[in-house]
């Protein structure tokens, strides 16, 4: 199987144009350190901008893809597991460029030590700062645990950074479940769709690596990656579903309050985006899609929906919770800038280029989606004995 | 026990001068577009039946202040007078303070701080360049205030937020916060809640609200008698 895994010239074509994606992400973070964040269309008024935005995003799908693994591997879901490794690396390869654009974010970056040395155990941002830190560790344990094959250790791994998934994730949440004067954040709901949307990331995002990863290097997508993408597709078909109940839910009762923020994705400035981008590109479409078909290319398509929808929903969120101003006061507006887009789009380029080269040199795919059916012959054979 | 500080602005007295916003940048070196003390104006109505409403609005000094508990680093807290209060030093510029205040009163320090005074260029050709009369004054800000250094950084490093503290450094030593002590028609006022013989009580017997006072904050500025 190894001697397939070279490159062929435009998969290191591709390489060759997100090293330069990433070039430009590190010019622009450079720039920023150099000359603060006046490059960033954040104001007074709208204090996160889009950094925060790809954060959240990043973080999540990272959660999601590392809840899918640990969760198949934990609840006996075999004909997923050869996924496992692979999903545990993308994990990190998501996670760790996603902390470096939050840190773009922090004014101070000089000072991070004092999340150490002077903690604040009620505020939400601490809990998220320190379990997505305890959290990457866990992940790259796991991740060695199955690169040297050690299954005991891996499997007792599992539980912690399942648990470690669902925890950073309702605390990213939590940070915004708590600001009471913002009806787009507030309640603990939030933290419980931040859950769910993480899930729905990275059940997405992973169904559209192992669909690429398969095609570019074994030329056909094999059995068992079919089986896994048309099971990836039934769970993606639940999480859409139960995602527009949320918003359903959201929308009604934000109705009765009638707060200028329902008016603004109800019908107001963020109308279009919220009904086009997130309920019918990133809920709507891909649902549909995968009623009519469960074919892997359907799959990727409604994934890649799916994706984007996800994305402009934190927007919004995010963003959009940030719009209105107390006391009656003109709405704020927020525009992106160049440095902001080329951070995130360079540090998703970061993850492709690092995915690229674990599946180069760290054999994320140690259990060969073709050997998975004599092994479970082979067992049952064993069992039989 | 210890002070617990609060604020009364009687908003009939109010004339709506701004000069509490102006001192406090004074006072407190703060840099363009960074107001701790500001106000809200509302013209609500059609001609001739108009109505025009002005109000002093800072940091409300809560008493159970979102942005302190949203805080990862402890750099916002209460001091033992009951004040909020922001840790220039410590600070990491994360904003969570921000999304969580629900007033809008912290500013974010996106710039080095009074950039204009490094300019080169002068009004005209007969007045000097900022970056000349600052060299003069030998200070970062040619109307420099010393006496905020007291327990604060008195000019804001980049990449940190700032806001209100109520003039820590003047009621330590008995005197009222500047804005109070500036204002024209003597509208403000900062007393000791927990001293049953300070003048805010009296003041208060008076109509007053707090600012959404319905969201638990328990803010600490009572405005009294508004129209
Ligand atoms: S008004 Fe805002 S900044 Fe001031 S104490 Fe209350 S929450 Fe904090
Ligand atoms: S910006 Fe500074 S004061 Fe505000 S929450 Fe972050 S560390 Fe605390």
């Amino acid at each position: 199987m190894t001697e397939k895994l070279s490159f062929n010239k435009t998969t290191i074509a591709v390489i060759a144009v997100l090293l330069v994606v990433v070039a430009a992400g590190v010019f622009a973070m450079v720039n920023t350190l150099i000359q603060g964040q006046v490059l960033f269309g954040s104001s007074d008024q709208v204090p996160w901008n889009l950094l925060i935005v790809a954060y959240v995003f990043l973080a999540l799908m990272a959660s999601g893809m590392c809840m899918f693994a640990s969760g198949a591997h934990l609840f006996g879901f075999e004909k997923y597991q050869f996924l496992g490794k692979r999903s545990i690396f993308l994990a990190l390869a998501v996670l760790i460029p996603g902390l470096v654009v939050l840190a773009m974010d922090l004014g101070r970056l000089d000072r991070v030590y004092y999340f150490i040395t002077s903690p604040n155990l009620q505020a939400p941002m601490w809990w998220m700062g320190a379990t997505y830190g305890i959290y990457v560790v866990l992940l790259l344990a796991e991740f060695i645990a199955m690169h040297v094959k050690n299954e005991k250790v891996m499997h007792y791994l599992s539980y912690f950074t399942l648990v470690g998934a669902v925890a950073a994730t309702s605390i990213l949440g939590g940070i915004f479940a708590t600001a009471v004067q913002r009806p787009l954040w507030y309640g603990g709901s939030t933290s419980v769709f931040f859950v769910l949307s993480a899930l729905l990331t990275g059940v997405a995002a992973l169904s559209i690596f192992v669909y690429f990863t398969q095609k570019s290097l074994f030329k056909q997508a094999s059995e068992n990656v079919s089986y896994a993408l048309s099971g990836l597709s039934k769970l993606l078909g639940v999480l859409l579903a139960v995602a527009l109940g949320f918003n359903a839910w959201k929308l009604i009762t934000m109705f009765y309050t009638g707060t200028p923020d329902f008016a603004m994705i109800f019908n107001g400035e963020y109308a279009l985006l919220y009904w086009g981008g997130v309920i019918t590109i990133g809920l709507v479409i891909p649902l549909i899609a995968l009623i009519v078909s469960r074919s892997p290319v359907t799959m990727v398509v409604a994934s890649s929906f799916a994706l984007i929808g996800m994305f402009i929903d934190k927007y919004v969120t995010v963003i959009g919770g940030q719009l209105v101003q107390p006391f009656g006061q003109e709405m704020a507006v927020y525009s992106t800038t160049v440095t902001e887009w080329l951070i995130f789009i360079g540090a998703m380029a970061a993850t492709v280029v690092i995915y690229m080269l674990g599946i180069k040199y760290l054999s994320l795919d140690d259990h060969d989606p073709h050997q998975l059916k004599d092994e479970k012959e082979d067992r049952t054979a064993a069992e039989a004995l | 026990m210890g002070k617990n500080y609060a604020m009364t602005i009687d908003l009939q007295s109010c004339i709506g001068c701004a000069a509490c916003s102006v001192t406090c940048k004074n006072e407190n070196n703060t840099d363009d577009g960074i107001n701790w003390m500001h106000f809200l104006k509302k013209e609500t109505g059609t001609f001739p039946n108009v109505r025009y409403e002005f109000m002093p609005a800072l940091c409300n000094h809560c008493d159970n202040a979102p942005c302190i508990k949203a805080c990862p680093v402890t750099a916002m807290y209460k001091d033992e007078d009951g004040l909020t209060l922001h840790d220039a030093d410590k600070c990491i510029g994360c904003k969570a303070c921000m999304a969580a205040c629900p007033y809008g009163v912290i500013s974010y320090n996106k710039d080095n701080p009074h950039e204009y005074w490094t300019s080169e260029e002068a009004w005209s050709e007969l007045s000097a360049t900022p970056a000349h009369v600052k060299q003069e004054t030998g200070e970062t800000l040619p109307y420099y205030n010393p006496e905020r250094a007291y327990n604060y950084e008195a000019i804001r490093s980049r990449g940190v937020v700032e806001k209100c503290q109520l003039c820590d450094h003047r009621l330590k030593r008995d005197e009222q916060p500047y804005c109070v002590e500036r204002c024209p028609s003597e509208a403000m006022y900062v007393g000791d809640l927990n001293d049953p013989d300070d003048k805010i009580h009296e003041i208060l017997k008076d109509e007053h609200k707090t600012l959404k006072d319905e969201l638990g904050t328990k803010p600490k500025v009572y405005y009294i008698n508004s129209f």
